[in-house]
């Protein structure tokens, strides 16, 4: 029965909505592993040659180099199972799925909470030793080139013990935390989304991190070759690891190495700990949670101040207002929406802090309107905006999908300026919030005016979205690869441009003058006013009957409620 | 009048119904009978437009009624078989999205929705989402979401489905009431002794065709049968019960 348990469990980390059989099951297991062993097994090979480099020319840069790559894959280690355990969030814990099923069974509470344990620690197993293997038996040849037999073993047990406990320290603290948020909020998704997103962010941040951190200059004949890393601040867990590592590796000044690696396994094994502590206090509380979730739908859940700006671009249209405030509701409260806009968040932040971090750390860059920070809203706006569509192709509660069949009106401009509406209203007060900062920077004044600009690209991003969506939002099947990322992606970076680069650097351009900020404005709103007539134009062929009649078996998917959707093959 | 004539519906080469008519008038509770996989759910969603029918016509007062199909559903409320229901919506809010989507003005829209929510017991719900409301609660919800627009053709598909007897009593008197205001009732059910309580006439379906369709008086004195009970036994023969009965008993002793 524990066996059977711990599959299931396991199993359960790479279910989805989306995965309905056991193939699709495997490609799914397969996909996010392959993605995150990739760079561990690159970074390697491409380390190879500065080593040998450094090796040759600069042999006082061997020890210092090989502590800063120690230093990267530590971070790897975290970051990656970090966004692995983002990814799988509602499986680190019990759901109401596991209530049903279990509750009825004659299991003791032991039993479950142990093979979940044991489903977790398989997880972090499978998942930090696929990563950290490759990397650490290729670096470890290659650092221990120049030494003993004895050196290379010891560069590869230091690099697998401190890589699987700085996965396992982060892991554990995520499972802690997401029984502690399940105990607490209940099955509140926003703190589940925020949380994901600072994740995808911290992966992608390190990624765009890593060739700025390192910086070789060159010796002369008066100074030393040096070899530079931006600063890790020593309270980081970072640090800790990398004492563990050069405590195993035998590295000089052993003593005070000894005491941050005691120090790593200490905070590590109470980590382990905390999980395992709270997993199994939370179980129960856990599962009367799934039960009886939630009464309130939270504040953030009811999206008044979008529901708010909507309203005003749907003016009294009922069938607009009611399908904008579904789509806003659905953003607010639908993991699966929030998810698909967080990843693309993160995109954008990871823009902005690789842009940030070729200021060389100069905070005073900051301060110069002209040379960085205008286009931040703008870059980040237009990445929620490419998330926010995305989130549009994602089903929410298919099933229920009847409701908008059966009762709305089959064809209908309205759905258009839903769409419209609910794009705007979701993007405009995020837009906001991303140009509030700038108060700090460059001036209320000028950020103000900045906000003016930002709001003109916002009804503009607003009238594209809707011209791309031709159905209600979360109500069609999900079509596997229907992005085409592989052809489109020129057109995601002509965006780029339209909307984040070419703005900021208009609003360079003025001076800050208000009479041009607001000539970039009127531009805007221009093309907004286009888009919008085009919208109309376009809206008259909106339907919510399939397009065409279906012909054959082969192309059709019949849903449990007996809706026929062409062009969706049958899985 | 809502006519079905020669309905038939095929899904690849499985037969789902096969030349299927009958007839409800208004004022008329039409019960659908049959066992699992006989067509019922199948009829159902053609009569509501969710579904379109390979050959055969469904007729509303003597004209095709899925010519213009948006002034049809306009003037249906449906009941589905299962409650399937966003589920992070609260009830109120679910039934705001239908009222609004059918164009209920929101004063006239927020008194219904209150009226309901307080008949149906469901007041006190009223800030949880559906994901905690019982099956029974969201029943009532798509009966209350159903009726909302005063449609003239009410079409429910397994309506007492999860609800208590108190409710289930309230909802037959209401289904019966619906009846008497003149409206087109046709109501899917397993359940045979309500559909004896409920319907005028009954039409009774076995592998998507109908192998009975009368009054229930009619046809249990036609067959010289106690019960509505045993005319539908009569009808789709069921064969080898005690048989099969024991072969249940067997498999689960084994």
């Amino acid at each position: 029965m524990f066996k059977v348990l711990v599959r299931a469990f396991f199993g359960q980390f790479f279910a989805s909505e989306l995965v309905t059989s056991e193939m699709q099951l495997h490609r799914a297991m397969v996909g996010p592993l392959a993605l995150l062993i990739t760079p561990a097994v690159l970074a390697p090979f491409q380390l190879i040659s500065a080593f040998e480099m450094v090796a040759i020319r600069f042999p006082q840069l061997l020890d210092p180099m090989t502590r800063v790559v120690a230093t990267i894959f530590i971070t790897y280690s975290m970051v990656s199972i970090g966004v692995l355990a983002a990814v799988m969030w509602d499986s680190l814990s019990f759901d109401r799925r596991d209530a049903m099923v279990l509750g009825p069974l004659p299991l003791g509470g032991s039993t479950v909470v142990s093979a979940k344990i044991a489903a977790l620690g398989l997880l972090l197993l499978v998942t930090a030793v696929s990563m950290n293997l490759p990397m650490a038996a290729l670096f470890s040849m290659t650092a221990g080139n120049h030494k003993s037999t004895i050196g290379v073993v010891r560069h590869f047990v230091a690099h697998m013990t401190t890589t699987l406990c700085a996965a396992t320290f982060i892991f554990c603290l995520l499972v802690a935390l997401r029984a502690l948020i399940g105990s607490l909020a209940g099955r509140r998704v926003a703190v589940a989304s925020i949380l994901r997103f600072l994740l995808f962010s911290a992966m992608l941040c390190f990624i765009v991190f890593v060739p700025t951190a390192l910086n070789i200059s060159q010796g002369g004949r008066r100074r030393p070759a040096q070899l530079h890393m931006l600063g890790i601040p020593p309270w980081s867990p970072t640090n800790w690891f990398l004492g563990l590592y050069e405590w195993i590796r035998g590295s000089d000044a052993g003593a005070e190495w000894a005491a941050a690696g005691k120090q790593a396994l200490a905070f590590t094994a109470t980590m382990v700990g905390v999980a395992i502590a709270m997993t199994i206090a939370g179980y129960r509380r856990q599962l009367q949670l799934a039960l009886t979730p939630s009464a309130s739908t939270g504040r953030l859940g009811s999206a008044r101040i979008p529901r708010a700006i909507a309203w005003l671009f749907v003016f009294a249209d009922r069938t607009a207002r009611s399908v904008s405030r579904f789509i806003l509701t659905t953003l607010a409260r639908s993991s699966p929406q929030q998810v698909t806009i967080a990843i693309n968040a993160a995109l954008g932040l990871t823009i902005v802090v690789g842009a940030l971090l070729r200021a060389n750390g100069d905070i005073t860059q900051l301060m110069r309107p002209r040379t960085a920070v205008l286009w931040i809203p703008f870059m980040l706006t237009y990445w929620v905006a490419v998330g926010l569509r995305a989130s549009f192709f994602v089903p929410a509660e298919l099933p229920a999908a009847w409701s908008f069949r059966f009762n709305a009106p089959t064809r209908s401009t309205a759905y258009w300026s839903a769409v419209r509406a609910s794009a705007i209203g979701f993007l405009l007060p995020l837009a906001l919030l991303f140009d509030a900062p700038l108060v700090l920077l460059i001036g209320a004044r000028a950020a103000a005016w900045n906000a003016l600009v930002v709001a003109s690209v916002v009804l503009v991003l607003g009238e594209t979205i809707a011209l791309t969506v031709n159905f209600i939002p979360f109500t069609r099947p999900y079509e596997p690869g229907h992005a085409r990322l592989r052809t489109r992606w020129p057109l995601y970076f002509i965006g780029l441009f339209v909307f984040a680069f070419w703005p900021a650097r208009a609003a360079m351009w003025t001076g800050g003058d208000p009479n041009g900020m607001l000539h970039i404005a009127e531009a805007f709103l221009a093309a907004a006013f286009v888009l919008e007539l085009v919208g109309r134009w376009r809206a008259r062929t909106w339907s919510m009957d399939p397009a065409e009649e279906f012909v054959e078996e082969s192309t059709i998917n019949v849903l449990d409620i007996g809706m026929v959707v062409p062009g969706v093959s049958q899985s | 009048m809502l006519g079905v004539q020669h309905l038939t519906k095929h899904y690849g080469a499985l037969v789902a119904i096969q030349d299927v008519s009958f007839e409800v008038r208004a004022g008329e509770v039409l019960g659908l009978l049959g066992p699992n996989g006989s067509g019922k759910s199948t009829t159902v969603k053609i009569l509501t437009g969710l579904l379109r029918q390979t050959a055969g016509t469904v007729e509303l007062d003597g004209a095709d009624a899925f010519l213009d199909l948006q002034a049809y559903k306009r003037i249906v409320g449906y009941v589905p078989e299962e409650p399937h229901l966003y589920s992070y919506l609260t009830g109120p809010e679910y039934l705001q999205l239908v009222g609004r989507l059918r164009g209920l003005p929101d004063a006239v829209l927020d008194d219904k929705i209150e009226r309901f929510l307080r008949l149906l017991a469901i007041w006190d719900d009223r800030y949880q989402t559906l994901s905690s409301y019982s099956k029974g609660m969201r029943q009532k919800i798509l009966v209350a979401a159903s009726v909302l627009h005063n449609p003239r053709v009410v079409i429910l598909d397994e309506p007492f489905s999860g609800l208590d007897v108190s409710a289930a009593r309230v909802l037959k008197g209401f289904v019966r009431a619906l009846a008497d205001a003149g409206k087109i009732v046709v109501f899917s059910s397993h359940v045979l002794e309500v559909v004896e309580q409920v319907c005028s006439r009954v039409v009774i379906l076995k592998d998507g065709r109908i192998v009975g369709h009368d009054s229930v008086a009619n046809l249990r004195a036609t067959l010289q049968l106690p019960s509505l009970d045993a005319v539908f036994a009569s009808l789709v023969a069921e064969e080898n019960v005690e048989e099969r009965t024991r072969g249940l008993l067997a498999a689960m002793k084994a």
